[in-house]
């Protein structure tokens, strides 16, 4: 108990970090395992319901594709604006010079901890990063870079990393190299593990001794293929001293995943850019958010939760539900509306990306186990505000049924009324206006499309002169890929690890391999 | 330098807006656009504005180039496919359809268009001068179809046109011509005893053999009870008539054996007394009354008379691949008739002529005229 005692109370519980039901007895391990079933149940239903809906009650499903498709448009105007706004202040951030803006504060107090936990990626993507850092606009002497290596990663980890410590410690306050040992009991082998070891591991052996308060440490985890803009401490610091309770907030750049968008294929292009203008709407509405990927928060409100989940998959956005439940639902994700770089998927072979994209956003989907997490919690925590509690889970719930349903009903079930519908059915106007009305809708819906075209231009890093420009069209056509992209690259592999939930076959942490051509 | 970042988040306020403005366009378009797509239509520009009912019709038309009219206008840029045309927002009541095209019949049919409901129609265009392809015991080296002991002055098909340059020689020697092989098949599908033991073979004879009747007396009794089945279709002969039955299940009968139910007081106007006859008699298909093949929606007939023009019919069959037309050998040619009787039923002709056969042997219509065989072509020839 006594190793707990720095936790906050509800952190203290034992069932605080659960991973999954098997972790659990008695009836909160039946209610976790009702809970892991239910995204799937309600998916699948979903998708089959429109399929009965459509041969049983042919009109009933066309009315529902027509307020479907209207919906659709609505929202992808709805994310548009926002989309649009965010790239706005986005642009407007990068052009800002944050040191100028911070000369207010004083901040000279604070220290930033950069925590890069790695796998068996390349030195290339390593010194790339780490090169990203030393150029950083900032007194890079209060900051204490953290290069987490992994037992099983082998001798060729130590290798490197030690490698990149005698190149790039002199460039900081602190240089750490950490190894995560393998096959710790109760852990899951993945980032969350090894970036909660490496959290133990500073404080112990960097924070502790040098007297560094938790409150006035902040922690940056990145994936070691994250290359950060020049300001990014300067823009942190200025949103953490503004921020109305900076020790109870997270902090949530924009990742923009360009690093390597000259050697991508088009389909992971437009895959990877998705995801930006994904985080990139959801800055324009903080109350949705969680942390994902890249983020910073305080030490202090780490340590006092016990760092990140070391026993699930998707621990970047975990451990702002850890935090937030916690916290009494006292805990916000700042926006920073500034980018950090990363790696698009871009393997060897055309066909090994598409298995990475596949992989990748299998993983990231089954993020719909922090859902299970809230929705667990939300019931044992009645200090969060119940309107916080069911604005937040049919937030969430939404979010994670639409991810894998809306893609699937509007490009191929929105059809099913006409090919499954019955004769008399057939024989109506309703039946031949059906098809063109969704079609018509769908053409206006595109202008979504347009909108992610022009701006993703903007967000391309310079073309190689070994490039054609040429490339430039291929980038802004690109885009009509999104349908397809939407099914096979976003809802089924949504639909796969909610399956895979829902069976009990749960996922393990998939390392998205990081290769660099140039 | 400005002490906060210029570009402020979008306010809670601002989006809560937006968010209730679209949620108010959903609400608003939801019943307009299903209204809409149920056929409903608001006439801003009548004398008293008033909602509507309207209908629409739907034509495939496999002709290329072809063009539709409806009610004499002609139908522009409402194709659906290549070869199909919706036409919406119509007025319930008859509408006349035409579809043409240069150097092919055209076809005519007037149809009723009820409210809420897509009155279907298939059409089709054969060439105005019949297209033939002869088919001759000898050829030349160059592909000529060479007929042996026949005065220039006598080829056959005068009436039809055909691209294969056809040579007449007066003499019989034809050393200096190439076998055809493809006359020894087309002969053997014609040949009354066959003896051929393939498939198409007994296909083919017995196309041949079971459906002749009317002219040939002694056979009609025996061919009462024969028919030709093409997938839930069978044609069938009785009482001196030809008939196209339907067999297969109600929820894929085709559309032109029923009518949209509930429109009995004006079904007579709109369709005929021939509809309102045959819909009223009890009639047994596959063991089924027409009441059976009927539900709340529409009424189906299990059969249709097809045409014969008042003439006697010495063969019929389906059409290679469709199960909407008709080959019917009437004594004065070989004529194409649609199955579809809610208005006339078009009757074109394919090759004109008097003691016709008829083959069909795949997707090709082979026809034997006197000692002559030619393929009849349904399409001109490319430009």
């Amino acid at each position: 108990m006594e190793e707990k005692a720095h936790l906050l109370e509800y952190a203290q519980r034992e069932d605080f970090k659960v991973g999954r039901a098997t972790e659990l007895a008695g009836s909160d391990r039946r209610f976790y395992r009702f809970l892991e079933i239910l995204p799937g149940l309600a998916s699948w239903t979903t998708l089959i319901g429109v399929i009965l809906l459509s041969i049983y009650a042919p009109f009933f499903a066309a009315y529902f594709v027509i307020a479907f498709a209207l919906y659709w448009v609505l929202k992808t105007a709805f994310l548009s604006y926002h989309l649009r706004y965010n790239w706005k202040r986005l642009r407007h951030h990068i052009s800002l010079d944050w040191q100028q803006l911070i000369e207010r504060f004083s901040y000279d107090h604070l220290y930033h901890v950069v925590i890069l936990p790695f796998y068996k990626e390349p030195e290339s993507v390593i010194d790339n990063t780490l090169a990203s850092f030393a150029a950083a606009r900032y007194d890079k002497k209060s900051i204490i870079v953290v290069l987490a290596a992994e037992e099983r990663a082998g001798e060729e980890a130590q290798v490197i990393a030690n490698k990149m410590k005698e190149k790039y410690a002199k460039e900081f306050g602190s240089f750490l190299v950490t190894t995560h040992p393998q096959d710790v009991p109760g852990e899951m082998a993945g980032k969350g593990s090894n970036a909660a070891y490496a959290a133990e591991e500073v404080r112990t052996k960097i924070l502790d001794p040098h007297g560094i308060r938790y409150n006035h440490t902040l922690v940056s985890i990145f994936d070691i293929d994250t290359v950060i803009y020049p300001d990014y401490f300067n823009c942190l610091i200025w949103h953490f001293m503004t921020a109305p309770r900076p020790l109870k907030s997270s902090f949530q750049p924009v990742p923009i995943f360009n690093n390597n968008m000259w050697d991508a294929p088009a389909i992971s292009r437009v895959v990877a850019m998705s995801s930006t203008f994904w985080e990139m709407v959801q800055q324009e509405r903080p109350e949705r958010m969680a942390t994902f990927s890249s983020h910073a928060v305080s030490f202090k409100a780490l340590y006092e939760i016990g760092y990140w989940q070391s026993n699930m998959v998707s621990e970047d956005s975990r451990i702002y539900w850890n935090l937030m439940v916690a916290n009494d639902g006292e805990f916000d994700v700042i926006p920073m509306s500034y980018p950090v770089s990363m790696d698009a998927n871009a393997a060897p072979t055309f066909w090994r990306t598409l298995v990475q994209i596949y992989k990748q956003h299998r993983r990231w989907t089954y993020g719909v186990e922090n859902f299970v997490y809230i929705i667990y919690h939300f019931t044992k925590n009645k200090n969060i505000s119940l309107k916080k509690r069911i604005v937040v889970g049919l937030q969430q719930a939404e979010g994670y049924w639409s991810l894998v349903t809306n893609p699937i009903m509007l490009f191929i079930l929105g059809w099913a009324p006409i090919f499954l519908g019955s004769q008399e059915f057939h024989q109506t106007v309703l039946s031949y206006n059906l098809p063109i009305l969704v079609r018509d809708l769908l053409i206006v819906a595109m202008f979504g499309l347009v909108v992610s075209s022009i701006i993703s231009l903007t967000l391309i890093p310079p073309r190689p002169e070994e490039k054609s420009k040429l490339r430039y069209i291929v980038m802004a056509v690109q885009w009509i890929l999104v349908p397809a992209t939407m099914i096979i690259f976003s809802a089924i592999p949504g639909l796969d690890a909610q399956t895979r939930l829902m069976l009990g076959r749960y996922m393990g942490f998939w390392v998205t391999p990081k290769t660099r051509q140039s | 330098m400005p002490a906060s970042p210029e570009v402020e988040p979008l306010s809670y306020n601002r989006r809560r807006r937006f968010f209730w403005l679209l949620c108010l366009v959903f609400l608003v378009g939801v019943p307009m656009f299903v209204f809409y797509a149920t056929g409903y239509r608001y006439d801003f520009f009548a004398e008293q504005p008033a909602i509507t009912t309207t209908g629409g019709l739907y034509v495939s038309a496999e002709a290329e180039n072809s063009e539709i009219y409806l009610d004499e206008e002609e139908v522009k840029n409402l194709r659906v496919f290549r070869n199909a045309a919706y036409i919406q927002s119509l007025v319930p009541g008859l509408h006349r359809l035409h579809v043409q095209a240069p150097g092919l019949q055209t076809w005519v049919k007037e149809l009723p268009v009820h409210g809420q409901i897509v009155t279907e129609a298939s059409s089709f265009n054969l060439p105005e001068v019949s297209q033939v392809r002869p088919i001759t015991e000898y050829v030349t080296v160059s592909g000529e179809a060479v007929y042996v002991g026949v005065a220039s002055t006598s080829l056959p098909f005068q009436a039809a046109s055909t691209t294969i340059p056809l040579l007449a020689t007066s003499t019989t020697a034809t050393s200096s011509f190439l076998l055809n092989p493809e006359f020894e098949f087309i002969e053997s599908l014609f040949a009354t005893t066959s003896t051929t033991t393939g498939l198409v073979g007994r296909v083919i004879e017995g196309v041949v053999e079971a459906f002749r009747f009317s002219s040939e007396a002694t056979t009609t009794t025996a061919l009462a009870t024969s028919s030709i089945v093409f997938e839930d279709l069978k044609l069938f002969e009785k009482d001196g008539e030809v008939y196209a039955g339907y067999t297969g299940a109600l929820e894929d009968i085709p559309y032109y054996f029923c009518i949209p139910f509930g429109q009995n007081a004006s079904t007579s106007a709109l369709y005929g007394d021939h509809i309102v006859a045959l819909l009223s008699e009890a009639v047994e298909v596959a063991e089924r009354s027409v009441n059976e093949l009927s539900n709340e929606e529409r009424l189906c007939r299990s059969e249709i008379r097809i045409d014969r023009k008042w003439q006697a019919v010495s063969q019929f069959a389906f059409y290679p691949g469709s199960s909407d037309l008709v080959i019917m050998v009437l004594e004065d040619g070989v004529h194409i008739v649609e199955i579809d009787d809610r208005a006339w039923q078009n009757t074109q002709m394919l090759y004109a002529g008097t003691d016709l056969e008829v083959a069909v042997d795949g997707g090709q219509i082979f026809i034997k005229d006197g000692p002559y065989y030619l393929e009849a072509l349904t399409e001109l020839p490319e430009a």
